[in-house]
């Protein structure tokens, strides 16, 4: 009896550790929000309030993740102001000062300048964004960027070699077994003929789930996208060496990955985290920054968005909150895992707790 | 007497800007723990280095991505090196 309890309660608690069978990649793009970068507009004087706010229109409406706070300086009491950075510095041109999202723990602010129409665009949006958003849409595991150093030799080799490795590991990699398009679920929640199945194992989106690594490459002399530029100096690597950096889901970019380290177990190494089954669903415990970007993704996801809705079981004694249809087709962040997850993972805690108080008592 | 291994360490972003180069390689005795290993090699560099892959309990940060030979280690705490390997490291970015 106690040994069938101990090994009960270790089955409990082993099955709450199982990973999903999406891939990385996808899981972060139906089910990773994006953190939101902080855009700081600094004005003095009541007067430019309207003007200032004209400016920075674009940046409040667009469907980016950037929180926008505009502050007039002259309101400022004495020890508000020791808050801000040369404060004093800010005098008739209303200055912008683009921060990394809180969750990132860098300080220094990313970008600082004056507002105007030009800055304002490229905060917000540039070429290569455009085109990386597109190529995730479409399906590509994960979209490389390649940061040129500006020696053109060097920079085609750290190209040719990039697609070299990338090509070996598409012809080497697999999604993971065991991964579920939504159309293959009933109404019930099981599969066609029957069988249970664990909800983050079933894609939310009727996105192509391939592999593809398509690779983007970026001159750091290209004006539209320096402030992008600037953004990416966190992840590494020298100005004059050629940089790859992997970036999936909703725009995150892991580290990345100088000329001189491309090779077969680095590219690979990437790779295979990004394609393999989700062993950790909570995003802070997964590596990565995410990037700027102007993009509504749920109303781009949602577009293709399967809603798998399971029929529960009443509960007496609990007050169980139904999400919403648009709030389940959203995909809202983090661990946020389906809630036929969440009752299992409650009802495994209290069988647990409740197999460990047996077994002390009968130990007595 | 152990035998000894080469195993190759490779660097990505951050911790090729510490280590000032992208790779190194070092002899290990054969069967020592991979976390042994990244300690040994964090204790070798030092702060930032140490930061990036200890926690503050000294336990191998869960936000790294760690491969050996291209294949992901889902959990690393359970390896051993027994034979020669590259080993990839990505960190969190900026320690965030």
């Amino acid at each position: 009896m106690r040994s069938a309890a101990v090994i009960a309660l270790l089955i409990a608690l082993i099955s709450m550790g199982e990973a999903c069978k999406v891939p990385v990649f996808r899981y972060a793009l139906e089910r990773w929000e994006s953190d939101a970068y902080r855009a700081v507009i600094l004005y003095r004087g009541a007067d430019l309030k309207s003007s200032v706010e004209v400016l920075a229109a674009p940046l409040v409406n667009a469907p980016a993740n950037l929180e926008v706070e505009l502050i007039n300086v002259a309101d400022l009491t004495e020890e508000q102001k020791w808050q801000i950075d040369d404060v004093d510095v800010v005098g008739k041109i209303p200055q912008l000062r683009l921060h990394y999202p809180h969750g990132s723990n860098i300080e220094a602010s990313l970008w600082e300048g004056p507002l105007d129409t030009t800055s304002v665009s490229r905060v917000i949006d540039s070429p290569i964004r455009t085109q990386l958003v597109d190529a995730i849409l479409k399906g590509s595991s994960t979209t490389w960027i390649l940061l040129q150093c500006g020696d053109a030799s060097r920079d085609a080799a750290a190209e040719t070699r990039l697609r070299a490795l990338l090509d070996t590991v598409t012809a080497n990699l697999t999604i993971p077994e065991g991964v579920v398009r939504a159309d293959e679920v009933t109404a019930e929640g099981t599969t066609k003929d029957g069988q249970p199945l664990e909800m983050d194992d079933v894609l939310r989106t009727e996105i192509p789930l391939k592999i593809h690594f398509p690779i983007f490459t970026l001159s750091r002399e290209t004006p539209a996208e320096s402030i992008f530029i600037k953004m990416l100096e966190h992840f590494g690597g020298k100005p004059d060496e050629p940089l790859a950096i992997p970036v999936f889901g909703r725009g995150r970019a892991l580290e990345g990955i100088p000329a001189s380290a491309l090779s077969k177990a680095s590219i690979s190494g990437a790779c295979d985290y990004l394609c393999g089954e989700c062993s950790c669903q909570v995003k802070d415990e997964n590596p990565g920054l995410d990037l700027l970007l102007a993009v509504d993704w749920n109303a781009k996801l949602e577009g293709t968005s399967f809603i798998v809705e399971r029929a529960l079981p009443a509960l007496s004694g609990f007050g169980v909150a139904e999400p919403s249809a648009s709030q389940k087709a959203s995909s809202s962040a983090e661990s946020h895992s389906p809630l036929p997850k969440v009752l299992v993972l409650t009802l495994g805690g209290i069988l647990a707790v409740t197999l460990l108080g047996t077994y002390l008592i009968a130990r007595r | 007497m152990e035998s000894e291994i080469p195993i190759t360490m490779t660097y990505a972003g951050q911790l090729a800007g510490i280590v000032g180069a992208s790779e190194e390689t070092k002899p290990v005795p054969q069967g020592t723990a991979l976390t042994s290993f990244l300690r040994d090699t964090a204790n070798r560099h030092g702060g930032r280095f140490q930061e990036l892959l200890f926690d503050e309990n000294k336990q191998l940060r869960r936000a790294l991505v760690i491969s050996i030979n291209g294949e992901h280690a889902l959990d690393p705490e359970a390896l051993s090196l027994t034979r020669p390997c590259e080993i990839f490291i990505m960190t969190p970015i900026a320690g965030g």
